[in-house]
């Protein structure tokens, strides 16, 4: 494996770190970029160590900074921030390429990079996976309902616990009914429903679509098929995850471990069962 | 040209740190300095695991950057600047500078290397226990899950190995007078009565303590409030380097 670090892009302003393997390195190459307002090592270093454990496996990589993120320069282009997101993303997929001889590329959203994964690959053409990390809100009543549950236990069933649910049942109550009420309730149904069709759009293109949801404290998701299930009829054919025993920002070492884990075996499948036309859905995979 | 090297701290510190060096180097280098920045082996984007990483090698590092920036021939002046463990890093490789750097400028500086250690390991049993809510409290396979093997140390997804841990005991004694050899110091701290007894001993060196003015938690885990850069650290930090302060 060596590593590099360069500048790149139409304007150079683009900082980023291309690693790649020994020998012949896969047809599929891996894009990683800012998760939140993280630099391109990502959150505890992660992706500078998923891009090594991926490298082992044969496969290259890209991390880098989006423009006005991390080392990069601010963007002196007039586009809005969205068009913006996509060409440096796809800028990254150009570089990569000349360093790697990929020609086709997974792309890892973590977060708020979710939304820019789908906006780059519905419009470039080389990306062949999009691997999104806990960027949907997908609470069903079940889900709800356990939530609820844990937090019974854990507080237990005192005069004084009582008295706090109560309080919390009064002001969840009102909450909801302010959320009934808002008009904004609608337009986020209509927005959801919009990102959903865009990720059964790129499976109807052959792009291995991999939803992925971490268990944090509960709160957003607390089981395995919660996704699946919130998704509905736009499931077919994505793929599914859910790491249980890990939070958001992936804290811990172990939970880095199964999360690289996860995400390296959910490429390597990928490329495994390459011929995207003909792929059969995809087995979900789970660790939990 | 005056250059500056700037030395990382360590772990979630350096993450959230990003954000101020990016914009510290950005306002050096227009107002004419050379700015070097980079990861200490085993950090960072630079080569090496997290395993790899120790106190001893990040200042081998730092003097090994310095040098390679004095080789580099631009400069005529090197001043070295850190945060939190990046401020003692900076501190012990001054000292083995073949031309001492003319600023030291240290920004929280870690006092006290066991203390600093005891909060790096407390932290990590706080930040999860607080991340993972409810669920903390009655799963007990999850502890297990997050938390380290026994007799290993970890603090906020960095590994804190062992030489890490006995370098920071070893090397960063409370009682330890000042170690920096340069004409001209600033430590920004939250701690300005402990460090009477570097003002003491500082030597030949004009140190100068001030208050840090900032309550910024660099540890934290949380996203929010990430990106952060205590602007007037910045503006201090210029006037000391430029010369325009009354403290050099």
């Amino acid at each position: 494996m060596h590593e590099r670090s360069m500048l790149f892009g139409d304007d150079q302003g683009l900082v980023g770190t291309v690693c790649v393997p020994d020998g012949t390195a896969r047809d599929v190459a891996l894009v990683l970029f800012n998760a939140g307002v993280v630099h391109r090592v990502g959150p505890h270093r992660l992706h500078v160590k998923l891009a090594r454990e991926m490298a082992s496996h044969g496969m290259a990589s890209i991390r880098f900074d989006l423009h006005g993120m991390g080392d990069s320069l601010r963007s002196g282009m007039t586009t809005g921030h969205g068009e913006q997101v996509v060409l440096d993303l796809r800028a990254a997929m150009d570089e990569l390429q000349r360093a790697s001889g990929a020609t086709r590329f997974a792309l890892l959203g973590f977060c708020s990079g979710v939304p820019q994964s789908v906006a780059a690959a519905l419009a470039d053409p080389r990306v062949a996976s999009v691997l999104l990390y806990d960027g949907f809100a997908l609470k069903t009543r079940r889900a709800r309902m356990r939530y609820l549950g844990i937090r019974f236990r854990a507080h237990g069933f005192t005069l004084a616990a009582m008295r706090l649910w109560m309080r919390r049942a009064v002001q969840a109550a009102a909450e909801s009914m302010r959320r009934v009420a808002a008009p904004s309730r609608a337009e986020a149904k209509s927005a959801r429903d919009t990102a959903f069709a865009q990720l059964r759009s790129l499976r109807e293109r052959g792009v291995d679509v991999v939803v992925l949801a971490a268990g944090s404290d509960y709160s957003e998701f607390n089981y395995r098929d919660q996704a699946r299930e919130a998704m509905g009829p736009y499931a077919e054919g994505l793929r599914f995850g859910f790491l249980d025993a890990v939070d958001h920002v992936l804290t811990s070492r172990k939970a880095q471990q199964d999360y690289i884990a996860w995400i390296r075996n959910a490429l390597l499948q990928q490329a495994q069962a390459e011929t995207p036309a003909q792929a059969p859905a995809p087995t979900l995979m789970c660790n939990s | 040209m005056h250059a500056v090297v700037l030395c990382n701290p360590f772990g979630q510190e350096a993450i959230r740190a990003h954000r101020l060096y990016r914009v510290l180097g950005d306002r050096l280098a227009a107002a004419g300095f050379e700015v070097v920045r980079f990861d200490y082996f085993g950090s960072g984007d630079s080569a090496g695991d997290d395993e790899a990483f120790d106190l001893l090698g990040a200042v081998n590092d730092a003097v090994g950057v310095a040098e390679w920036t004095w080789a580099r021939g631009h400069a005529t002046r090197l001043s070295l600047l850190g945060l939190r463990l990046g401020g003692s890093v900076a501190m012990l490789a001054s000292s083995r500078l073949t031309t001492p750097p003319s600023h030291l400028v240290l920004f929280e500086p870690v006092l006290d290397g066991a203390r600093y250690l005891e909060q790096l390991v407390s932290n990590n049993e706080r930040t999860l226990t607080e991340i993972f809510g409810s669920r903390w409290k009655i799963d007990p396979n999850l502890r297990v899950r997050n938390l380290p093997p026994e007799g290993e140390y970890e603090s906020l997804g960095f590994v804190l190995g062992q030489g890490l841990r006995h370098q920071l005991g070893e090397l960063l004694p409370m009682a330890r007078p000042w170690q920096g050899r340069c004409a001209y110091a600033l430590a920004l701290t939250r701690e300005v009565p402990q460090l009477a007894h570097w003002q003491a001993c500082a030597g030949s060196t004009r140190l100068n303590v001030r208050e840090a003015a900032s309550e910024i938690d660099w540890a934290t885990n949380s996203a929010v409030n990430t990106a952060i850069v205590p602007m007037h650290w910045i503006e201090q930090t210029l006037e000391f380097l430029q010369g325009t302060s009354a403290y050099a």
